[in-house]
């Protein structure tokens, strides 16, 4: 019997429950999936931006979640001279992996992904049997439980990496101007996958958020490599 | 001096009024058109008395017969000073009321404004002659200009005995009136039947130089009302036209000047109840101010004619003064030339000012030119707000005062109506001796007036610039097709609308000007007033006070094996060792103000010293009214936790990105954060340059 992978995410603000099944076969494009494509972006020009860092910014102009696996050891990435025009989305993400040929583009279940073109690290590729996260919770937090689980700490050993030995957080998030209470945590989980890849609950997180980008890296110190998941755009 | 104006002889009963008492004379006989000089000296002497022992009294010509054939004048001169003044002899039986009035008469030094400035000291005096054999007493009332409105002072009742003659000296009442005035008329009140009291008012210059006399009207003349006099000016001569308003309602006064062939118009002079104007002939030649036919007097005109007619059923008397300074010698003139003053031309009804144009709420004065003739054909326009009723056509765009104020209510079109309300036409009634109506019909004028829309307000006041701003303009009088303009680099798209809101979406070129931009609604009647759209640049950040970060700032928070939180208390990280503190900032533009948009945040890093590395540049969407909180954690996943010197820090610096350009914010916040020495700190100082 064939395994079924799936990622339920509710959007609570609409109640609706967006449920995305399997990833859509190369060369098809759903319908939702041509209009992410097609959203219009403007980006200003800029200079010294590495493909992760250009990649960010056009998901976060267009509105639209995505995850960056970034090229493993190479901790200096590339900088380009980034010159957009307007123009859709698609566009813009091939005008990247066009600069930067180490990376490649996918979009999956309303989430584009930026993986290197040989292949993404193996860890994101672990396939959990189940991850739930409740509704409220911080991405940042969520990211954190999934990578306590217990499968990805073994395959974590199992791959000679390592939890990063410091923590740090910083840098601005958004928050309502008139919201002063704290998020409402609801009963029923906001995300729940099973048999899914690490990679694809990443996504799940960030479809949730609406329109964060995870990014991925892992770091050589001390002969293990440290893994780095962080939220370039929330 | 009396005249037999007739081809019969006629007889005629004198009489002398003195002491208290009338005494007859001998008749006279008048032969066809023959004229008489009587002395009052030897009248005296005939009744065996002399001008010393009775210097006060009248005298009385009454001719016999069924047919008036006789006109009488009498003459006072003093020989010494060489001035004259004329005695006047009216018929008691005419008279229509026992109220009398005298106009433009100077009084005291005059003001500098008073057409009599510079010729001397007036003393009045009131000379009041009780033609019966019932004592009566007697009320004098001085009437005189005042800041606001024409005043008042009634004098202390005087007692005049039977056929009586006092002269009373005015000068007994300057304690009572706020010299210096520049002229005063004076009514004259008795107690007895209508006629039985005639009356002189003379104003005697302090030396003797001059002699102003006035004439005396009975109040009860309601067809009185025109008159036309010569006047003339020159070095020595001024010509000034007194006209007093006897009623207690506004008197409207048609007004016309002739010389050299031009005719020249006041159109809008109007008397207020009991006021007297003096016009100077010299000022309103020298004024040079065209009328409404853009005629003027010719500025060397010297002489011509003035011609001036009530309006309406209203008592008005008029004296012109001819007065020469030097000469001391003053003519009067006095001519009533219609019974019933004039009439409205049934065609002529003018409002204006034409196709005006006025905002909601905003108010403009309108006026109708009403056209008069009086009995000898001239025409005579009347400019005012008074007297005609007014409406608006449809209402609802415009209200009208009942003195033609008009005030905009709501956008659109409508027509300000104007009808005179008063009689159309006065006929004077030969039986009853007075002016009747015969008819009232008027002419309607009317002129467009177009309403413009106002805006009140707008909402969101500000947007972005680069960005697509929904805004509500509210106000009035939007119509049924407004467009809307907001400036250079801000394209209006218009959603629904109705009278009072117009929904539409401002896009915000991301080379429009910063700041204000006018934005105004225009209608089919115009274009509205302006409200001004404010065009933020993201230019700063700066802290927000923020339940939980008062100041912007949290209290620092240190875990050994916890949960780290956010501002909100929702779990960021748990089971860590380390130390945060959570921030709050805003973003502002050029003048403070917070940005109200979407627009993506941008910080990234520089400066870095610890163990993690540069961080990656971040993104935040920003959406409007939201904020920016920052949690600075440093520490280790416990149990692990930091060594006594384990820290970090480094500068964040911001950008915004907005419609495609990249506005750099000049703020850095230097963040330290960790154990330094122990100590467990985090510091993020914030500097805007």
């Amino acid at each position: 019997m064939a395994s079924v992978k799936i990622c339920r995410t509710f959007i609570l603000v609409w109640m609706l429950p967006v449920v995305v099944f399997a990833q859509t076969r190369p060369g098809e494009r759903t319908s939702p999936e041509r209009d992410i494509l097609s959203r219009t972006v403007v980006l200003p020009k800029s200079e010294g931006v590495t493909a992760p860092q250009a990649f960010a910014s056009t998901l976060s102009a267009a509105g639209v979640p995505g995850g960056i696996a970034v090229l493993q050891g190479r901790v200096e990435q590339a900088k380009h001279k980034w010159e957009p025009a307007a123009g859709p989305l698609g566009k813009t993400l091939d005008s990247i992996a066009a600069t930067d040929p180490d990376y490649r583009w996918i979009l999956e279940e309303g989430v584009v992904n930026l993986v290197p073109a040989r292949g993404v690290p193996r860890l994101l590729g672990l396939r959990i049997a189940r991850f739930d996260v409740k509704a409220g919770t911080d991405p940042r937090y969520a990211i954190q439980q999934l990578f306590d689980m217990p499968e990805v700490r073994k395959r974590m050993s199992e791959l000679a990496l390592t939890y990063p030995r410091f923590t740090s957080l910083q840098g601005p998030v958004r928050i309502a101007k008139r919201d002063v209470k704290p998020t409402e945590t609801g009963t029923e989980p906001q995300v729940h996958c099973q048999n899914v890849t690490l990679q694809a609950a990443l996504n799940a997180i960030v479809r949730a958020h609406g329109r964060a980008v995870w990014a991925y890296r892992e770091v050589p110190s001390g002969g293990r490599n440290e893994i780095h998941v962080d939220l370039l755009v929330q | 001096m009396v005249s037999n104006t007739s081809g019969n002889t006629v007889e005629a009963d004198i009489f002398l009024d003195f002491a208290g008492e009338r005494h007859a004379g001998a008749p006279l006989t008048f032969k066809p058109h023959e004229t008489k000089i009587l002395s009052i000296s030897k009248l005296l002497g005939d009744l065996e008395t002399s001008p010393a022992s009775a210097p006060e009294g009248g005298i009385t010509v009454i001719p016999r017969g069924a047919v008036p054939a006789l006109i009488a004048q009498g003459k006072i001169m003093d020989v010494a000073k060489g001035f004259s003044t004329t005695l006047d002899f009216p018929l008691p039986e005419v008279q229509r009321t026992n109220a009398l009035h005298a106009t433009g008469v100077p009084i005291g030094l005059p003001s500098k404004d008073s057409p009599y400035a510079g010729t001397g000291v007036f003393i009045p005096h009131v000379i009041v002659r009780n033609m019966t054999s019932a004592p009566q007493s007697v009320v004098i009332t001085l009437e005189y200009p005042g800041e606001k409105e024409p005043q008042q002072t009634p004098l202390a009742p005087l007692a005049l005995g039977p056929y009586a003659t006092e002269d009373l000296s005015l000068d007994s009442a300057f304690g009572l009136l706020p010299l210096p005035l520049p002229f005063c008329s004076i009514g004259i009140q008795y107690s007895g039947p209508r006629g039985s009291v005639i009356a002189q008012v003379s104003s005697i210059e302090e030396k003797g130089d001059l002699v102003i006399d006035s004439r005396v009207a009975n109040e009860g003349d309601g067809w009185a009302g025109s008159g036309g006099n010569p006047w003339h000016l020159d070095a020595e001569t001024e010509s000034i036209l007194f006209l007093t308003n006897l009623s207690d309602r506004p008197a409207p006064i048609g007004f016309h000047v002739q010389a050299h062939g031009v005719h020249y118009y006041v159109d809008d002079l109007r008397l207020e109840p009991h006021e007297t104007r003096a016009i100077d002939l010299r000022k309103l030649r020298d004024a040079q101010k065209p009328d409404f036919h853009k005629n003027k007097i010719p500025a060397d005109a010297t002489d011509g004619s003035v011609v001036w007619v009530r309006i309406g059923n209203v008592a008005v008397m008029g004296q012109m003064v001819v007065l020469q300074r030097h000469k001391g010698l003053a003519s009067n003139y006095h001519c009533s030339m219609c019974q019933c003053g004039s009439y409205l031309l049934p065609w002529a009804l003018v409002v204006t000012p034409s196709g005006a144009t006025i905002n909601v709420n905003s108010s403009r004065q309108f006026d109708a030119t009403a056209s008069y003739v009086d009995c000898y054909g001239n025409v005579y326009p009347l400019t005012g707000h008074q007297g005609f009723g007014w409406w608006p056509d449809p209402p609802g765009v415009a209200t009208v005062s009942a003195n033609g104020y008009v005030t905009g209510v709501s956008g659109g079109t409508t027509t300000i109506n104007a009808l005179f309300i008063d009689c159309g036409k006065w006929q004077y009634d030969y039986f009853y001796d007075c002016c009747n109506c015969k008819y009232d019909n008027s002419p309607v004028g009317a002129t467009p007036l177009n309403v413009k829309a106002k805006i009140t307000s707008i909402s969101a006041p500000r947007g972005l610039t680069g960005v697509t701003t929904s805004v509500t303009i509210s106000g009035n009088g939007f119509g049924t097709n407004p467009t809307v303009n907001a400036g250079t680099g801000i394209t209006v798209t218009r959603g629904s609308f109705s009278d009072t809101q117009i929904q539409a979406s401002f896009a915000v070129a991301s080379n429009a000007p910063s700041g204000n931009h006018a934005v105004t609604v225009s209608t089919a009647q115009g274009t509205s007033n302006s409200v001004n759209f404010y065009v933020q640049i993201p230019s700063k950040v700066v802290r927000f006070d923020y339940p939980g970060a008062p100041g912007g700032v949290g209290p620092l928070q240190i875990i050994t094996d916890g949960n780290v939180l956010g501002i909100a208390g929702n779990i960021l990280l748990t089971h860590q060792c380390g130390v945060y503190r959570n921030y709050v900032y805003d973003v502002v533009d050029q003048a403070g103000q917070s940005i109200d948009g979407t627009y993506t945040f941008t910080y990234w890093f520089s400066d870095y010293q610890g163990p993690v590395g540069l961080p990656s540049p971040h993104d935040v969407p920003m959406t409007p009214n939201s904020l920016l909180t920052d949690n600075q954690f440093f520490g280790k996943p416990a149990p692990a936790c930091l060594g006594p010197d384990e820290h970090e820090s480094f500068k964040m610096h911001h950008y915004a990105t907005t419609g495609g350009q990249r506005y750099d914010l000049t703020t850095v916040i230097t963040v330290s954060k960790g154990r330094f020495s122990g100590e467990y700190r985090v510091d993020a100082p914030i500097t805007t340059p």
